[in-house]
């Protein structure tokens, strides 16, 4: 399982969502509160993507039918979403952000 | 009774507020019987899909149910399809099936929905005319669209828009009509309308704005031609007329349930999809009474059939709360993902926020200095902030809200804060 560099620590502010695609798997890659997360971009409960989404708590709503959740687990906890959304591990090196794929 | 005697909750209709309801009230704690029944024979599912993945060809129906087989089992919902409900009888707690068989129920639930409505002209019974509501309506038409040809659509409302992009992406030759002097004329302002028509133009769709469909034309059973009012006459393999639904109200009125006969219709309840002891109305056929809104209200939208369920269960299972908010409706067309927040009203001024050609926008009413509606253009992102700003009622700087450097975040913030301004 190779780590990957997905950005930069730099590339992204509190509170804010972008989102990546990393051999071939696109990633949404958060920042809550200085720590960095990322998920699996695309919502369990329909295509829409999570990096369009609305970031508040820890929590991310997808931009389409408000399925919230919750960016460090993956846990779906409200809305239409009954599947949580798959999550991948963030190392930093440095300035750089790696995800393990 | 008994106290060990096992309660019915019976919900009329399996679509997406029926399945809803039966999962609101096992997830709130009903520990009784659940009989939810659907005329349709497909289990529920979502119907949004049907006007876009559905007729692209990327998914099938089957995708957008709502619950795989084994969770009916699991949460002991008996799910009966192709089962049409005949008679309500309120007084005896019962109803009663086609075929005579009836059932018991302590709380009744209709979310009976809507159906299409069509228009009154010859020739609505060709091969090729239809309308687009269920799962098998969805299926015949993605067969009808695969063979590409002229397409025209009857309606420029969402679903005739909709379609109208399906249609484009099959390869098809697409014309909308449209009575009314703009597209989508009960849901969304002039100005957004004409975003859209630019949009369907720039595909090559050719919209006709105050044009009245006078006959369906065929041979040998199949549409050849639409033609209109002015007399001229549209080569067509496929008309899809999509110019509204009517609630179906029949059974509730027919059990002297209170029902709306003079506006939109539908099965009349209170703020918590209340109609009478012990039944209740969800979803597409029931006007409520919003808590937010502050009057009554019929809503056909996903988040409706969606959130009204909820209340309702809340109700049964007493602990009542208000239901209502900031109706939010959304439409997919080619490579736009248009979000429409609160209901079309008069504005005093539009504000756009952020510029159109970046494709991503939005057009904001405002009345009194408060946002009464908002359209987002691919902007998703924004309306957890705008929903709170409009549901607030606050009292915006109109400055700050069309300038992009400010973000809604920080105003629906500082006007929460500020508590509910009055």
């Amino acid at each position: 399982m190779p780590w990957c560099k997905i950005g930069t620590k730099s590339d992204l502010s509190d509170g804010e969502v972008m989102g990546v695609e990393v051999e071939g798997v696109p990633l949404a890659v958060y920042n809550v509160d200085g720590e960095f997360f990322a998920t699996h971009n695309i919502c369990t409960h329909a295509f829409a993507l999570l990096s369009d989404g609305y970031v508040e708590d820890g929590k991310i709503e997808c931009p389409l039918h408000q399925g919230i959740f919750d960016i460090r687990t993956g846990k779906a906890e409200s809305g239409p979403v009954e599947d949580d959304v798959r999550t991948f591990t963030v190392r930093i090196e440095g300035d750089d952000l790696l995800v393990e794929i | 009774m008994g106290s060990m005697a096992t309660r019915s909750a019976v919900i009329v209709g399996a679509g997406q507020a029926g399945a809803r309801t039966a999962a609101a009230l096992r997830k709130q704690g009903w520990q009784d019987r659940i009989l939810l029944l659907g005329d349709e024979p497909d289990p529920p599912y979502e119907r949004p899909p049907l006007s876009k993945d559905v007729l692209a060809g990327s998914t099938s129906p089957e995708n957008g149910r709502i619950y795989g087989p084994e969770w009916y089992a699991d949460n002991a919902i008996e799910l009966r399809t192709s089962a049409r409900v005949e008679t309500l009888e309120i007084g005896a707690r019962r109803i009663v099936s086609g075929g005579g068989s009836a059932e018991n129920f302590d709380i009744l639930v209709l979310a009976t929905g809507c159906r299409a409505r069509t228009v009154d002209c010859p020739g609505t019974g060709l091969e090729g005319v239809l309308s687009l509501r269920t799962a098998r309506d969805a299926r015949r038409l993605e067969h009808l669209l695969g063979s590409g040809g002229d397409v025209v659509l009857v309606g420029g409302g969402f679903i005739g828009l909709e379609v109208a992009a399906s249609a484009v992406a099959r390869g098809c030759r697409v014309t909308v009509l449209e009575t009314q002097t703009q597209l989508l004329e009960r849901a969304v302002s002039s100005h957004v309308a004409d975003h859209l028509a630019r949009r369907h133009r720039h595909r090559g769709v050719d919209i006709r704005l105050g044009a009245r469909v006078v006959a369906f034309e065929g041979r040998i059973g199949r549409l050849r031609a639409v033609r209109l009012a002015d007399g001229s006459c549209l080569p067509a393999d496929v008309a899809v007329v999509g110019v509204g639904g009517i609630p179906n109200v029949e059974l509730a009125q027919a059990a002297g349930l209170s029902c709306d006969t003079a506006g939109v219709g539908g099965i009349l309840t209170d703020s918590h999809c209340r109609v009478a002891d012990d039944v209740y109305a969800v979803g597409d056929c029931a006007r409520f009474d919003d808590a937010w809104l502050g009057r009554p209200v019929r809503l056909e939208s996903w988040e409706n059939a969606e959130l009204a369920p909820q209340a309702a269960a809340k109700a049964i299972l007493g602990a009542p709360e208000g239901y209502g908010g900031v109706p939010w409706f959304w439409t997919d067309q080619y490579d736009l993902n248009l979000q429409l927040l609160g209901l079309k009203q008069p504005v005093e001024r539009v504000l756009v926020r952020c510029d159109p050609e970046s494709g991503s926008f939005l057009t904001l009413g405002l009345s009194e200095g408060r946002i009464a509606m908002a359209a987002l253009f691919n902007a998703g992102r924004e309306r957890r902030p705008l929903k709170q700003l409009i549901e607030l009622r606050a009292i915006v700087d109109p400055r700050a809200l069309a300038d992009p450097d400010t973000p809604l975040k920080r105003l629906a913030k500082e006007a929460a804060a500020n508590g509910k301004p009055d």
